[in-house]
């Protein structure tokens, strides 16, 4: 007897204690609870080549229902000025950080310093993905060296064969680990296509005038941009000069969408920026729901866009996200 | 084999029986728990039809409104179709009114702008024939290619809504590209007098109506309204990016199949209600989600306090619970209680018979004053057994003393004979003497506890006799303690250890046959009689005090086991005799007795059959 009533004076001790925490929770959900801060800090933020990404950030913001702060930044200069932004979000109390680095080398010290203070999201392959730490840094980004032989690829099937063919390559990330990985990727494939790459410019600065005396010294065939922003000041040296080379690259800024219509460009690998910028904020949200759960890298798919498969409905939303 | 007790604490399952408080306790429990749960549950489904009722009414309202406000926003880009067509186009020579054709065109553009990219009409061969604004059609572009031109040329009597696209027409310097939706049309159109089929295209932006709906989206973030055309393609979602992305899924190509009204359907393993409306003559449809959970979603706090109102009420069951089984169950807990505390083997001890608790309901009363004349009766019984046991002790002990009268008195008798025959009469008068006193002792005025001290004297007379009978052929010798004198004693049992230490030890001895009577107290009395006889074989040492058949050569016929059960009847089982003996040696009997000082009321409880 004396056992059984241990067990009810149990149950009702149980019972007050559940209704305390109840009474708790009434109290505590009245109060409304804070939105994480997610920073975003990437190389030359106005660029157009960031609409997607921004759009997908955006779009992930609203359906995790977090505050996002994308940082407005110029033209890096290195990795130090890169630092000192991070640094002051960093002060300012951001829950997460999704950065771009401006440069590949000597990021590693800087992940590891950024992911010991904060939940720390790379945009794009900017350090060997293999060496980070999953515990509070991720990587998503596209499979650069498969967007480098996508491109192969495509010229070969444009061209035929490319025996005898001459290619100039033109990269203005140069240091980006990712612009390196595209480029490998299709110069291996072209080589065994027969083609041979005559020259490659890696300007950072990369100017019309530089194109047109490097055509003049030894002209090639072929022309083929590694980033975004080579394949616009490509455009631009095709407009002036009035010249007519296929031309094929990596981009997604309007105006290389614009001469990819009008037939300037032959065809372009468009990465899935929105599903980037996606990926990456609700990656981040995950980790700050679940502290105790590790961080997962992501891939994301890219496009082969021409003239002729641009109008697919698929492909109006991948090149055309905002509606205007 | 089990006793019934042992049988009655374990139930078929071998677990304790419970009690009846418990048993009240948990059947309340359980009946309050399952009608709670039962009532819990009927709230329950009143409360989400009710909900599910209200969401899809105000959802199906909403959903009326916007489809109404598309419909008007659709209408009116109809009326502008039919304003060019039947005001500006037809009946009209275009080459001949090209100026106030574009003027009108213009006016109308210019009228609409903030939901216009383009009015645009073309020729049958897709040639461009005027457009407002004005703009400089792209090249290496063929319209007549484009889903809506086909769509017009295909059906002409109807206008044709395209699902939104980008346009692809009209050069932008500035690279803008605009999401419209297109409003075609086929049309007769008259150039140079020669009439023929044009295409009349008013290009909606439809940022309009993803505006629209994006506002009415805004409103709740777990419920929403796409929309869709007939065949399910997507007009406006939304989460469209993410879909378009495979970050997403919709269930829009179903819902295209789903008539007006609302649908209880199940998406990706979620169950969802969708609202449907039709929007009137594109056929396009309004498609209102309501996933079930969101049904309940921003009720965490009417969640909690219902949970604070089950919990509330579980605690006051259990305690009224609790209250009520104590109180039905308190005359048989008593009962119950006064029965364990007056168990049947104490029943019939003590001065009076246990009392059992008689109250509470009629019931327990009867049970009650059953249980107490039942044991009124075992008392009277136990007395009755008692005293018959007392009494039968008291024969027992009477006849054991009865054996000693006759053997003792044949054996002097023999010997005063003896000694008269012989003439020696001053011995027969000392034995005669000797005798009396150990008579005197031996009656005792019929009492059975005496001092040690006559106990001691009485062996002294009986070693006496027994000397002279058997001519100083061994000595006796007493060495008693003064404290041990005035102790109390069963009468009658150094005597008889006496004479077995010279039957069995000295008497036969040439000489020197020693016996030693030594009395001392150590918290109890003992009384030590020891010989220098012949001795006893240790086999019969054990045989001594446990063999009652054990046939006697010769002494008074009272063996010592008599003397030790007498002892043990009178004074307890821890008391008695114990012997040690060693063949050649001797043997030494120690009485063991409690150490009782004599008086007349110690005496008397002895006597009486009380233990000390």
């Amino acid at each position: 007897m004396k056992r059984q009533n241990h067990y009810f004076f149990l149950l009702l001790l149980c019972l007050a204690i559940g209704i305390g925490l109840v009474v708790w929770a009434i109290f505590d959900s009245g109060r409304k609870p804070e939105k994480y801060r997610i920073s975003v800090v990437v190389d030359n933020s106005e660029s157009n080549r960031w609409v997607p990404f921004l759009e997908g950030l955006k779009r992930a913001s609203k359906d995790n229902d977090v505050a996002l702060n994308y940082v407005s930044t110029g033209k890096m200069t290195g990795l130090e000025q890169e630092k000192g932004i991070i640094d002051q979000e960093i002060e300012n109390g951001t829950d997460a950080l999704i950065v771009q680095f401006c440069q590949s080398s000597q990021t590693k010290e800087l992940v590891t310093d950024i992911s010991g203070q904060t939940i720390l999201e790379l945009v794009g392959t900017d350090v060997d993905r293999d060496t980070i730490s999953t515990e509070n840094c991720a990587c998503v980004s596209t499979d650069d060296v498969a967007i480098g032989k996508a491109l192969a690829a495509q010229i070969v099937s444009d061209q035929g064969s490319l025996a005898n063919e001459k290619i100039g390559i033109f990269m203005t990330g140069s240091a980006m680990k990712a612009v390196r990985d595209r480029r490998d990727g299709f110069e291996e494939d072209v080589r065994k296509a027969g083609a041979t790459i005559l020259w490659e410019i890696k300007d950072d600065r990369l100017t019309e005038q530089q194109i047109e005396e490097k055509q003049r010294e030894e002209a090639v065939d072929i022309l083929v941009a590694m980033d975004d922003e080579s394949l616009q000041v490509l455009n631009d040296y095709l407009t002036a000069t009035g010249a007519s080379y296929p031309l094929y690259g990596v981009g997604c800024s309007d105006r290389n969408v614009y001469c990819l219509d009008n037939g300037q460009i032959s065809a372009m690998a468009v990465p899935y920026e929105f599903n980037m910028g996606y990926q990456a904020v609700t990656r981040a949200v995950g980790k700050l729901k679940n502290p105790m759960s590790g961080m997962q890298n992501d891939t994301v798919d890219f496009a082969m866009i021409t003239k002729e498969n641009m109008t697919d409905e698929k492909n109006q939303r991948l090149l055309y996200p905002i509606v205007q | 084999m089990k006793t019934t007790e042992e049988k009655k604490k374990k139930s078929r399952f071998g677990k304790a029986p419970r009690s009846i408080q418990s048993t009240l306790l948990i059947s309340f429990t359980a009946v309050s728990l399952i009608s709670m749960v039962f009532l819990c549950l009927m709230l329950y489904g009143q409360f989400s039809r009710s909900a599910v009722k209200m969401t899809t009414e105000s959802s199906s309202q909403l959903l009326s409104q916007s489809a109404t406000r598309l419909e008007s926003y659709l209408l009116s880009m109809r009326r502008i179709s039919d304003a060019m067509y039947y005001d500006v186009i037809k009946d009209t020579d275009l080459s001949l009114t090209e100026d106030s054709m574009n003027s009108e065109s213009n006016l109308l553009y210019e009228a609409n702008r903030d939901n216009l990219i383009s009015l645009a009409l073309f020729s049958q061969d897709g040639k461009l024939v005027f457009a407002s604004p004005t703009a400089v059609e792209k090249t290496n572009v063929d319209v007549t290619k484009q889903e809506w031109f086909r769509k017009a040329m295909e059906q002409t009597e109807n206008l044709h809504f395209s699902t939104p696209h980008v346009q692809r027409i009209f050069d932008d310097t500035t690279y803008r590209y605009y999401w419209v939706i297109s409003l075609s049309r086929a049309v007769v159109m008259t150039q140079n007098g020669v009439p023929g089929f044009g295409v009349l295209l008013v290009d909606m932006n439809y940022s309009s109506i993803d505006q629209m709906l994006t506002e009415v989206n805004n409103m709740n973030s777990q419920q929403y309204i796409y929309l869709c055309d007939s065949s399910g393609a997507l007009i406006y979602h939304p989460k469209q990016m993410q879909i378009n992305s495979g970050l997403y899924a919709e269930d829009n190509i179903n819902a295209a199949s789903l008539d007006d009204g609302v649908h209880e359907v199940t998406f990706n393993g979620e169950k969802r209600y969708e609202v449907v409306n039709t929007v009137s003559y594109t056929g396009w449809k309004l498609v209102y989600v309501i996933p079930k959970r969101s049904l309940f979603s921003g009720m965490l706090e009417t969640r909690y306090f219902v949970i604070l109102i089950v919990m509330l009420a579980l605690f006051v069951i259990f305690l009224m619970n609790q209250l009520v089984s104590r109180r039905v169950t308190r005359p048989l807990r008593l009962l119950s209680r006064s029965i364990r505390e007056n168990s049947p083997q104490s029943a019939g001890e003590g001065n009076k018979p246990p009392e059992i608790y008689i109250g509470g309901s009629s019931e327990v009363q009867y049970l009650g004053q059953t249980l107490q004349d039942s044991y009124d009766r075992n008392y009277r019984l136990m007395q009755d057994i008692v005293v018959e046991q007392e009494e039968k002790q008291k024969s027992e002990l009477d006849a054991l003393q009865s054996q000693i009268n006759p053997h003792f008195l044949y054996n002097t008798l023999d010997s005063i004979i003896w000694m008269i025959e012989s003439e020696r009469y001053k011995e027969a008068v000392f034995m005669i003497t000797q005798l009396a006193s150990l008579f005197r002792i031996s009656l005792s005025k019929g009492r059975t506890i005496i001092r040690i001290e006559e106990e001691l004297h009485h062996a002294e007379n009986y070693s006496n006799i027994q000397k002279i009978r058997f001519r100083n052929s061994f000595s006796v010798k007493f060495e008693t303690a003064e404290e041990v004198k005035n102790c109390c004693t069963v009468k009658l049992i150094v005597q008889p250890i006496l004479e077995n230490a010279i039957y069995y030890g000295v008497k036969d001895m040439e000489e020197g046959g020693e016996i030693t009577v030594r009395s001392w107290m150590d918290k109890d009395i003992y009384i030590e009689v020891k010989d220098n006889g012949y001795g006893i074989p240790e086999d019969q040492v054990a045989l001594l005090l446990t063999d009652n058949d054990r046939a006697r050569k010769s002494g008074s016929g009272v063996g010592l086991i008599n003397v030790h059960n007498r002892i043990r009847l009178r004074f307890g089982e821890e008391y008695g005799l114990k012997i040690v003996s060693e063949p050649d040696e001797g043997t030494t009997v120690t009485i063991h007795l409690p150490a009782v000082p004599y008086t007349e009321e110690t005496a008397k409880e002895l006597e009486e059959g009380k233990k000390p």
